[in-house]
């Protein structure tokens, strides 16, 4: 009887998880999809919930004579969400905040070259010791 | 000591599943030291000394097979449908791996026929790609839209493109919330084999190889993301797979590069975009290098198409 609890249990507690990214999905669908006209998307989503104060990074290439547009997108609570383009020896590109829901930046480059877009959630105080997290998604698209 | 009740059990336990699901969920979740350069430029540098230790996630970004297919023609690759993957073998994908493998062959040939205008290659790769969603388990109502779509704009190249990509994304988000986050990959990996394949074959011969040279280094992380990703599927079937991978990649090892010394930290804007002046990598590849890389890439295809 208890293994059967914790086994609904288990599985309760990841179709929260599952629901979660699900939402995610929805939410970057929803926000920040349409923003991509007229660039062509690179054909993947990526979107991930994090909690405030994380960092994450993504490499990305781009190419001399297309064009790209980049985009940031977060949940509401991650307003202020810093970002950084960066190449391999640390030189920024560009810098900046989320304001809103989220960021569009058009890219071209001189030379082809791998670039990497850093980014960290705004750190927020819990006074209920409740961890919150948020969505985050960055998308990329690229024209001639 | 007061024992705790089953509630509070339960609570703590919901919170410890909950933080194990986050950290190995979507986008795998590394270590990283951190690496202060030197500033020599004009340009600021990033202090990474803050960020040691502590956790980031990585996402991981490929060129679609549309970007693939967009950089080798512009390198004077031409359309040549006997290198694309055959349509009848559809039959033989019996298990969802191999079908999310091949649903990215299909979806890179499917890219090269729209882009290159074919539009009956084009048609006869979508109803492959479409099939295999169906046998995924992935098909929704908005697909059907799309085949309407690339047979009302036959002659708008651009339309037809953002049908294929719309189908790329809509594949990549319904594997996703499937919680089929492998199978996804799986599809990366064959659309960005398929996409270095036809680029490789196809440019046997054209005039200027530094230009496709150039688009192979590029693709080294690319590689890498795709290996990362693979190995982090745990499954013991894709051992030959991530060999050839690796191996793929330890070609690399023989290719010397360089940056070239740019006036760096200029960014311009232009009607709204920003100009980035990015230094030149000077990448040599030796011819007996090339061949090497274009054998290996043919050889993970064939493993991926059988």
């Amino acid at each position: 009887m208890k293994k059967l609890k914790l086994l609904v249990l288990f599985t309760f507690i990841l179709g929260i998880q599952y629901q979660a990214f699900s939402q995610c999905r929805n939410f970057t669908k929803r926000n920040c999809l349409e923003e991509l006209t007229p660039y062509i998307s690179n054909g993947q989503l990526n979107a991930a919930t994090m909690v405030a104060g994380e960092q994450a990074e993504i490499n990305l290439n781009f190419h001399k004579n297309l064009s790209y547009r980049l985009i940031i997108c977060a949940d509401s609570y991650f307003e202020g969400l810093k970002y950084q383009l960066v190449d391999e020896t640390g030189t920024i590109f560009t810098e900046d905040t989320l304001k809103g829901l989220s960021s569009i930046t058009d890219i071209e480059v001189s030379e082809s070259s791998n670039l990497k877009l850093l980014i960290e959630t705004p750190k927020r105080e819990s006074t209920t010791g409740i961890v919150r997290n948020g969505c985050v998604s960055i998308l990329i698209g690229f024209k001639e | 000591m007061n024992k705790l009740t089953t509630i509070q059990r339960f609570i703590i336990f919901a919170f410890l599943v909950i933080g194990i699901a986050s950290c190995s969920s979507g986008t795998k979740q590394e270590k990283e030291s951190a690496t202060t350069e030197k500033a020599d430029t004009q340009a600021v540098k990033v202090e990474e000394s803050e960020r040691t230790k502590q956790i980031k996630q990585i996402f991981h970004s490929l060129p679609s097979p549309i970007e693939l297919t967009f950089l080798f023609k512009q390198e004077g690759v031409q359309y040549s449908a006997d290198k694309l993957h055959d349509v009848g073998a559809i039959g033989k994908y019996n298990i969802s791996r191999k079908q999310a493998m091949n649903l990215g062959v299909y979806g890179a040939d499917l890219s090269y026929a729209g882009i290159f205008e074919n539009h009956q290659d084009a048609l006869k790769y979508y109803n492959s790609c479409k099939q295999l969603t169906e046998a995924l388990g992935i098909e929704e109502s908005n697909y059907s839209t799309f085949i309407t779509r690339l047979e009302n704009n036959q002659e708008n190249k651009d339309t037809i493109l953002s049908v294929i990509s719309d189908f790329f994304l809509l594949n990549n988000a319904n594997l996703k919330d499937n919680e089929q986050e492998d199978l996804a990959t799986y599809a990366l990996v064959g659309g960005w084999v398929e996409g270095m394949y036809l680029g490789t074959q196809l440019a046997a011969g054209n005039g200027d190889m530094d230009g496709i040279k150039s688009i192979l280094i590029m693709q080294k992380h690319s590689l890498q993301s795709l290996i990362q990703l693979v190995e982090g599927i745990q499954n013991s079937e894709d051992e030959n797979l991530v060999n050839q991978m690796n191996q793929l990649f330890s070609l690399y090892d023989n290719i010397e590069t360089k940056k070239a010394d740019t006036d760096k930290n200029k960014v311009e804007k232009k009607d709204g975009k920003l100009i980035l002046n990015t230094s030149k990598t000077i990448a040599n590849i030796p011819d007996d290098i090339f061949l090497e890389i274009k054998s290996k890439i043919a050889a993970l295809r064939s493993t991926i198409i059988k």
